[in-house]
């Protein structure tokens, strides 16, 4: 067996994520950016080094490296989401140049929604049998607790 | 194979030996596909509102230059950092163009209806026309109606005199809403 730990639970996995989103307010980004390059390198974030989860690559069976951990973290989210920021970004970099009309605010509507039900279904997804979100399966990763 | 039962995760073998053979699982393409539409509709939708966003760019509209309200009011623009030397004295820069000025003028005869009279004097000339409008405004300051005069051209240093008639009797004051110098 090449990895012998138990599947981190969803509680586990939300838990991690609740302190990264503490830590990334309490140190307002900045030492929680910090901190990921650090761990990344182990297969983990600040909250999963917190609560001794590790990320595992699905290929190798072993701790996602720092570029698995790039590309799980910040490049498939950024991928998956790049478009829905566009209309924020013209909207901000306008100040006040553009508004929003019926049609684009309905079409931002749905853009939100679908952003949300992408959202949705990648927590929702934790709590199947194989414990992997939609973005564990995009990276070819898993999470496991190493304290059990 | 995962094992349900203690959910530890057993990609491995029999005999010591290393297998990786992860169990087929319909979620991996299932995720894929997901990921596929959902970037599709965001595309989409992202395009209808950006392109929607940048459509309702808002227009500079030539507001009626805020000079005040009364006939005779000629106050000065702000300065726009233009060249305004060649400006006569009593003459004013029009806020969309350095190449035309103006003023209002003293001596106006309104034999017919209420009327306010200006003068206009271009730069460079204004070889293929030369458009005015007033827009007359009731004693709130709220635009009632317009009138509009134009010229077949100006040279350039030339001074030009037009009278703007109120036909509606409705203003109370007048105020210089759009020069157009071509």
């Amino acid at each position: 067996m090449i990895t012998d730990h138990k599947l981190a639970t969803p509680q586990h996995r939300l838990g991690a994520a609740a302190v990264d989103a503490g830590l990334y307010v309490a140190t307002l980004g900045i030492g929680w950016a910090i901190w990921n390059l650090i761990v990344w390198g182990r297969g983990q974030t600040p909250g999963k080094q917190l609560l001794k989860i590790r990320v595992y690559g699905e290929v190798k069976n072993s701790p996602a490296n720092w570029g698995h951990m790039l590309v799980r973290q910040s490049l498939l989210p950024g991928a998956l989401t790049f478009f829905f920021y566009i209309p924020y970004l013209i909207f901000l970099i306008g100040d006040s140049q553009y508004e929003f009309s019926a049609l684009s605010s309905i079409t931002m509507l749905l853009l939100v929604a679908a952003y949300v039900a992408m959202v949705i279904i990648d927590i929702v997804w934790i709590f199947g049998p194989r414990r992997r979100r939609l973005l564990d399966y995009l990276a070819k990763t898993y999470v496991v607790n190493e304290a059990a | 194979m995962e094992d349900s039962s203690n959910n530890s995760f057993n990609y491995a073998s029999q005999d010591g030996a290393e297998i990786a053979s992860t169990p087929v699982d319909p979620r991996a393409s299932l995720a894929r596909r997901l990921a596929i539409i959902f970037v599709a509709i965001s595309v989409v939708l992202s395009g209808i509102t950006s392109a929607s966003l940048l459509g309702s760019n808002v227009d500079d509209y030539s507001y009626a230059d805020d000079f005040g309200t009364d006939y005779y009011d000629d106050s000065a623009t702000d300065d726009l950092g233009w060249d305004s030397s060649w400006v006569p004295t009593e003459f004013t820069a029009w806020t969309d163009d350095s190449n035309i000025a103006w003023r209002w003028a003293d001596d106006h005869d309104c034999s017919d209806y209420s009327c306010v009279t200006a003068e206009f004097i271009s730069e460079y000339g204004c070889p293929s026309g030369l458009y005015v409008a007033v827009n007359w405004l009731d004693e709130y300051d709220n635009v009632v109606s317009y009138t509009n005069e134009s010229l077949p051209s100006l040279l350039a240093m030339q001074t030009a005199k037009l009278r703007f008639d109120d036909y509606e009797e409705i203003g109370d004051s007048g105020q210089i809403a759009e020069i157009s110098c071509n």
